[in-house]
């Protein structure tokens, strides 16, 4: 893979998949304190 | 308006009807395409600015608008809308925009769902096909296998009705035994096989013999590399576009899962986490399944979005690599997954529109519904059926036009410009009630009041001016006028539109009328809960 097609896909992989966990776990954590 | 509605047993359950309820077939057919041919890596930064420009902004309206009409015991949109544009105009005329709302979202439940149910029932059918082998002789013509497949009552009609019924059996246990407990089995499974396949697909090497290039990383540099060559402004209204149906915006079925929620539940969190799920299954598994198979055994020229690439190519590449029939299998399967919970969603909406305006138990309203999903999909699954061996969908294509694209855009429009311009600031103050993630002033001020409406009006232009082009508002569109045997069945999806319209405008105004006469009539704002 040519180095700037690996810098976007790390970089939006990255966003999406810690947003997605952040997300997650406060959701868990309001269901928990709940 | 009912007094007691069912709410989500857990936050977590709620996350993952709302994620399946975004989650749909175009993530997997759609999007890997969209990317792929229009400038890959660059295509993705108009893709997340489109995300932060429309989709974000519109989830958070909808959210909101579904929490404000539950609150009022509303699961339907007509009601929803009127509740929030009565705060900024006349009661009266703001009944008319929730009739026309109401109208649109009873029109995309209705007609959306007549085809959708069959291409789901066409996923159950090929997992049935991947499991028993049916296309793993390398005999076997796909494409022939498929036209086959629609054109054959016993099969197609079989799978329909069977995922019909599936359907109709989730609603009917209710919200969280129902909905709710379907899509905390089906979406994390949706998310493990798509992990899985990923794996596979990144581990093909070059099936190709004489083709050593084509291997799944050059199909993945094929993706992301950047062409910003290719980046301009109808690029730009492609990601929006995109990005709006991959959500399911404009629909009213994200509102009627945020009708069930707690007046002080948190929305925008909640917000964030659908639209990071949807982004994880398009972005990060779809794009990594679909574009480095198609890739590694066709080349540029193996990337072909929609039915074809699914239905014909894809059986093709499973059945020529090493395991193909158990990968096969999970690919379909994932398919499934992500066609039913978003059907659920639409299913749900119909349902909760019998019980709350004709007081219809819920168990009546699902066999109802059921038969009317019958009713209205018969044309879909008939067209193939009365011109065997053509694979013709003009029908389907029709309706996925106007009610599956168009009118999406123009739901969504009113929807904002109702929140940022008649509620105003209480729209946005509604909004973060109970959140821990708080939408910020400025936010809410440029984007849901500015940027978002005014991008909107242009994708709706946009797409006038190219539906225009193509022939879509003649009474013969240009498109069939060489095909005699096409034109009723075009005419007759208009037809159906039109009286579906019809009925959803009279339906949605009489429902506002019966809740809130006594407005209507004083022409002044006195119900508050």
């Amino acid at each position: 893979m040519e180095p700037l097609a690996i810098v976007f896909m790390a970089t939006f992989w990255t966003l999406i998949l810690s947003m997605s966990v952040i997300t997650l776990r406060a959701l868990v954590k309001q269901d928990k304190n709940k | 308006m009912s007094e007691s509605r069912e709410n989500w047993g857990s936050k977590l359950g709620l996350i993952l009807a709302m994620a399946g309820n975004a989650v749909g077939l175009g993530n997997f057919w759609r999007f890997p395409y969209m990317a792929a041919t229009n400038g890959g890596g660059a295509f993705m930064i108009p893709y997340f600015a489109a995300l932060l420009l429309v989709g974000v902004p519109l989830m958070f309206v909808e959210w909101n608008l579904g929490r404000y009409g539950g609150k009022y015991g509303h699961g339907t949109l007509g009601a929803m809308v009127y509740l929030q544009a009565r705060e900024g105009i006349s009661t009266k005329a703001a009944a008319i925009i929730g009739a026309i709302c109401g109208m649109f979202a009873f029109a995309v439940t209705v007609l959306v769902n007549s085809y959708y149910n069959h291409v789901i029932g066409w996923t159950l059918g090929y997992s049935f096909f991947s499991i028993t082998g049916r296309y793993m002789d390398a005999s076997v013509d796909t494409s022939k296998l498929f036209v086959d497949y629609i054109s054959s009552p016993g099969l197609s009609f079989t799978f329909w009705i069977l995922a019909l019924l599936i359907l109709g059996f989730a609603v009917m246990r209710g919200l969280q035994k129902g909905i709710e407990a379907w899509a905390r089995l089906m979406m994390p499974v949706l998310y493990i096989l798509g992990f899985i396949l990923i794996i596979r697909a990144l581990t093909l090497g070059a099936p190709q013999v004489e083709h050593p290039d084509w291997t799944p990383i050059a199909g993945l540099n094929y993706l992301w590399n950047p062409d910003f060559s290719k980046i301009n402004f109808s690029v730009f209204l492609a990601a929006c576009g995109q990005v709006f149906f991959t959500l399911s915006l404009g629909m009213g079925i994200i509102c009627n899962y945020a009708s069930y929620l707690k007046p002080d539940d948190d929305i925008t969190l909640s917000g964030v986490a659908t639209v990071s799920l949807n982004e994880l299954a398009e972005v990060v598994l779809a794009g990594t399944i679909v574009i480095p198979i198609a890739y590694a055994f066709g080349g540029e020229e193996g990337i072909s979005g929609g039915v074809g690439l699914t239905f014909m190519s894809l059986p093709n590449m499973f059945r020529s690599m090493g395991g193909g029939q158990i990968f096969g299998t999970m690919w379909f399967l994932i398919l499934f997954f992500a066609g039913f919970t978003s059907a659920i969603a639409m299913y749900n909406y119909l349902v909760a529109l019998l019980e709350e305006d004709l007081h219809v138990k819920k168990a009546k309203a699902s066999i109802m519904i059921f038969i009317l999903y019958i009713i209205v999909g018969l044309p879909v699954g008939l067209e193939p059926v009365l011109n065997p061996g053509t694979a013709n969908t003009f029908y389907f294509d029709e309706l996925d036009a106007w009610v599956g694209s168009y009118l999406l855009v123009v739901l969504g429009l009113i929807e904002i410009f109702v929140a940022g311009w008649l509620m105003k600031l209480k729209a946005w103050e509604e909004m973060n009630r109970g959140s821990i993630w708080k939408v910020p002033k400025w936010f809410y001020n440029l984007f849901v009041r500015v940027v978002t409406p005014i991008f909107l009006v242009f994708v709706l232009i946009s797409s006038t001016i190219e539906k225009a082009n193509q022939g879509y508002f003649k009474l013969i569109p240009t498109f069939v006028e060489k095909k005699p045997e096409s034109i009723g069945w075009v005419i007759a999806a208009r037809f159906v539109m039109i009286f579906v319209l019809a009925i959803g405008f009279f339906e949605a105004y009489r429902s506002i009328k019966k809740n809130y006469n006594v407005e209507l009539t004083s022409n002044k704002v006195s119900i508050y809960r």
